[in-house]
């Protein structure tokens, strides 16, 4: 059956980026980026590719001793190398539990690690999207997201995201993470870590 | 060479408040200016409009246009912000289709100024030249229909900036004091409430006087005052300067 | 000026009756507005930013049609299913039929303005499908069933006493007054419900005719769990909802949680394109969109159009003096504050609303925060020339402002009103001042003093006002 033809009418002009943008790409999209997610309550650490593994094993130590958990379960949703240099570093200290394992495994995680499809300055905004390996619940159901940003994948502000940065086959979800979980529901007082992670931690890999 | 002025005093100001036009008269002249006052003038349709009665506020408005006309004058001035708004933006919409007025209403629109806008903005006058004509603190009252008209920093600076003046800046301003014409005698307990909340952050700057330029606020606010015996004195801008250049010596 | 006293006059009296509420709401609004104010000038182009999202809106509105129609093709190429409601019954309705049709059971919520106006969980209850609201706010609405009072903060009225008393009663826990272990409890509790459901309930912020896409925004995780976890996700939307381009998603992000709570933007953005892929590990296998029209389309087609650029931030809720002092509640709807002010006579019979466009001062902060520039004052002076004209002003409230009308109509009139009025009013008088007017009028001098018609009005003084001035030329 073939569709009905839709009036035509006079589309929107295009948005002029100079308008809109609240953060330009002139500007040093890591730092600005560093410095809006720790406005929202993020944890950065800024670190370089080298040696990124270790900053994640050193910080999955640190936060667990804090939780007081002896040996924290980790759910990771990393590229297969990275995953399995981490694991391999994490061995003794953390068991990586497999999501595949359903529900339990899920429910069960402390820590939470993911990669980003891309971040955005303006904001300090971590984009997460589903797909391969991309679990919806990783960056959702532990206490405690660990998220590794590579400063390439910063753009400078939602416009950018929006008009440029997406795959071309759009993904189910796409999740623009801008801080950790939070309340303001009784009398106004701020309050983290409702229902999502009570702390983010973002790594940002300078090149 | 002066402008000449037609002056819009306003039903209430010309009822209640009379002093103010008689200041905004002698002020306007001490800055050069002819003033007229058309004797036919009563009402420019305001509350008629706000409640709704469209006919009864457009008749209202042709009388108004009527009563000023622009043979001698050029510019028409009136204390209140929300009288000005009423002339310059809903006049002209409800008499868009009246083949005789519509033209008129622009006309008068264009030409008519709150006093404050009038003096910034025609007369060009440096409020910093003018004393404040009172040792005591001042703090100043935005009233809401100011809206559209002068923002609450220009229209706040008109007094801040005056010669000598002790001012203290009003805390959560554009917060209503809870006139709105018929709204306060419908809902007399919400209207209370927020005149209370205006009397006390009045109170709270410590100011003796209150510059308020728009009657029914004034009266509103002031009314509330008495009744808690908050001794504040309460001024529209033009008794203020009027008072700052000597110009009110033979006022009672 | 009132004939009779109204359900409304009665929700006002219980409010202002009530000194700790009003300082709650008060302190909670003044600090949500100051917050508005530090995060909008952080943002140079803030205006300008509000000038576009307000040309999109008033575009998308104008043509809603066409983009309903391109939004609907586009969820369904996501593998999306569109139903129609024409009303809240028909709404509720479809949503307790997609529950039965699946065998579903129990139900998570992320908070909805359309299904408050819908009165969803009742529909859903009667069908036996058991539902969650898990938004902070609305779960301890639902337990202490009550309602909500705010349409972005739902218990602004609820204080941490009230807050403790309901979870210790509903769900056994120690009574605690500690904000940050009452949010523990509210956690605790709905992590195994978050576990177990099999169907999530969202509302939605945006809806991208474009792509399809379903945008909401939250900030407490709750969204994303009842739009991950369950099998089905079913998003009850509005038809005024739709934007055309993922690309204005930019634009309204970025004024709508300035607005309010004055953040550049919610924690969680969620876009949703579709039920889950083969290549998606986890996210529901059916997602269903029902768009409401509940009297929108009629809205959309009358002189109140506007109305439907609203983006539900609340910031003129926060602003407004007049929801400062009477709180959602006395509102009795589900849209309470300026917006509700006007959309609850339009959505709903408005003779029994008829109070709601009269109860404000016209003051116009509600237009200075709306990220979409709604003029608000307009349409309430719309909506009571609407009253006006069709005889819905009580005849006492008519025959006041006749009389005022005439006494206004010349100058003579007037001059003779002005002497009445002076003497009419000297009975109680202190000079220019009465505090205690008699008889009817006794309402006016009840909270404050009121003026008396000056002993000479301008008029009488123009005269040597103008002789001085020919004097002071010469």
């Amino acid at each position: 059956m073939r569709r009905s033809v839709t009036r035509q009418i006079v589309p929107l002009p295009a948005i002029d980026p100079s308008v809109v943008r609240c953060c330009t790409p002139d500007v040093d999209l890591a730092a600005t980026f560093c410095e809006r997610a720790s406005e929202v309550g993020m944890h950065v650490v800024r670190t370089t590719s080298g040696i990124c593994t270790e900053r994640v094993a050193e910080l999955v130590g640190n936060v667990a001793t804090r939780l007081g958990i002896a040996h924290p379960k980790l759910i990771i949703d990393l590229q297969l190398a990275e995953r399995a240099a981490l694991c391999a570093t994490l061995a003794d200290r953390a068991t990586v539990l497999d999501p595949h394992d359903g529900d339990d495994a899920l429910f069960a995680a402390d820590i939470g690690i993911t990669s980003v499809e891309a971040a955005v300055a303006e904001t300090g905004s971590l984009v997460s999207v589903s797909g391969q390996e991309g679990w919806r619940s990783t960056s959702l159901l532990p206490v405690v997201h660990i998220a590794i940003v590579r400063a390439a994948q910063i753009v400078p502000d939602l416009y950018d995201l929006f008009e440029s940065r997406l795959p071309k086959r759009i993904p189910t979800a796409i999740t623009l993470i801008s801080g950790p979980s939070k309340t303001a529901d009784i009398e106004g007082i701020l309050i983290t870590g409702v229902h999502g992670p009570r702390e983010v931690y973002v790594i940002v890999v300078d090149k | 060479m002066g402008k000449s002025v037609a002056l819009f005093v306003t039903c209430l100001t010309d009822t209640f408040a009379p002093r103010v036009g008689v200041a905004v008269v002698r002020v306007l002249r001490h800055f050069g200016c002819d003033v007229r006052f058309p004797e036919g003038q009563t009402c420019c349709g305001q509350p008629a409009y706000n409640n709704g009665f469209h006919r009864e506020a457009a008749a209202q408005g042709r009388r108004m246009i009527d009563a000023f006309d622009f043979a001698d004058y050029e510019h028409v001035v009136t204390p209140s912000g929300s009288c000005a708004a009423m002339v310059k933006h809903h006049l002209p919409e409800l008499l868009a289709d009246d083949a005789e007025y519509a033209e008129r209403s622009w006309r008068l629109a264009e030409r008519t100024y709150e006093f404050g806008t009038f003096l910034a903005d025609v007369l060009h006058v440096d409020f910093t030249q003018i004393p404040a004509g009172t040792s005591r603190p001042v703090t100043y009252h935005y009233s809401c229909h100011l809206r559209g008209i002068q923002t609450i920093e220009g229209a706040s600076a008109q007094v801040s900036r005056l010669a000598g003046i002790d001012y203290r800046p009003l805390a959560q301003i554009e917060q209503c004091c809870g006139f709105g014409g018929a709204f306060g005698a419908v809902f007399p307990g919400i209207s209370n409430a927020m005149s209370q909340d205006k009397v006390t952050a009045i109170a709270a700057t410590g100011a003796e006087v209150a510059v308020v330029n728009e009657a029914g606020c004034s009266f509103t606010i002031e009314g509330t005052a008495r009744r808690r015996s908050v001794s504040v004195q309460f001024k529209h801008l033009a008794e203020l300067l009027a008072e700052g250049l000597g110009l009110m010596d033979d006022q009672p | 000026m009132k004939c009779s006293h109204t359900w409304f006059d009665e929700n006002v009296a219980r409010t202002l009756a009530d000194e700790s509420l009003r300082a709650v709401i008060g302190q909670t609004s003044q600090s949500k507005i100051e917050s508005r104010v530090v995060a909008t000038a952080k943002v140079p182009n803030f205006e300008q930013l509000r000038d576009l999202a307000t040309q999109i809106k008033q575009h998308t509105i104008e043509h809603l049609d066409h983009y309903l129609e391109r939004f609907i093709e586009q969820v369904r190429a996501n593998g999306g299913i569109v139903h129609f409601a024409a009303t809240a019954a028909d709404a509720n309705a479809c949503i307790a039929r997609i529950a039965q049709d699946n065998g579903l059971k129990l139900a998570v919520k992320v908070k909805a303005m359309t299904t408050e106006e819908t009165g969803l969980n009742a529909a859903l209850a009667a069908a036996g499908v058991q539902v969650f609201e898990t938004d902070l706010g609305e779960f301890i609405v639902q337990l202490d069933n009550d309602r909500p009072s705010h349409i972005v903060t739902p218990i602004i009225h609820k204080n941490r006493q009230t807050i403790a008393r309901a979870m210790q009663r509903e769900l056994g826990v120690p009574y605690t007054e500690d904000p940050e272990t009452l949010t523990r409890y509210a956690r605790e509790h709905l992590r195994d419900v978050f576990r177990r459901c099999d169907l999530g309930i969202s509302g939605v912020n945006f809806g991208v005719a474009e792509t399809g896409t379903i945008c909401i925004c939250t900030n407490e995780g709750n969204g994303r769990l009842s739009t991950t976890r369950p099998r089905v996700h079913v998003a009850l939307m509005g038809i005024e909802k739709v934007i055309p381009r993922l690309v204005d998603l930019s634009v309204f992000l970025k004024v709508l949680s300035r607005s309010n709570t004055g953040q550049p933007i919610t924690v969680y953005t969620s876009l949703m394109n579709g039920p889950r892929r083969e290549s998606d590990p986890d996210g529901p296998e059916q997602l269903h969109v029902v768009l409401l029209d509940n009297g929108r389309r009629a809205i959309q087609q009358g002189r109140y159009r506007e109305i439907l650029h609203c983006i539900r931030c609340g910031a003129c809720l926060n602003a407004c003096p007049v929801y400062r002092h009477i709180g959602g509640h006395a509102y009795d709807s589900v849209y309470p504050g300026p917006i509700g002010k006007v959309l609850t006579p339009l959505l709903n019979d408005p003779k029994h609303y008829a109070d709601l466009p009269q109860a404000s001062s016209l003051c116009g902060f509600c237009r200075d925060v709306c990220p979409v520039r709604i003029d608000i004052p307009d349409l309430l002076v719309r909506l009571r020339r609407d009253q006006a004209d069709g005889k819905a002003v009580p005849w006492l409230r008519r025959l006041a402002f006749r009389a005022l009308f005439w006494a206004l109509s010349t100058p003579r009139l007037m001059r003779w009103s002005q002497r009445v009025l002076r003497w009419g009013t000297v009975v109680g008088a202190k000079g220019d001042w009465n505090s205690r007017l008699p008889g009817p009028a006794a309402q006016l001098t009840r909270h404050r003093d009121t003026p008396r018609p000056a002993a000479k009005t301008f008029r009488d003084l123009w005269q040597s006002e103008r002789d001085r001035g020919d004097q002071t030329d010469q």
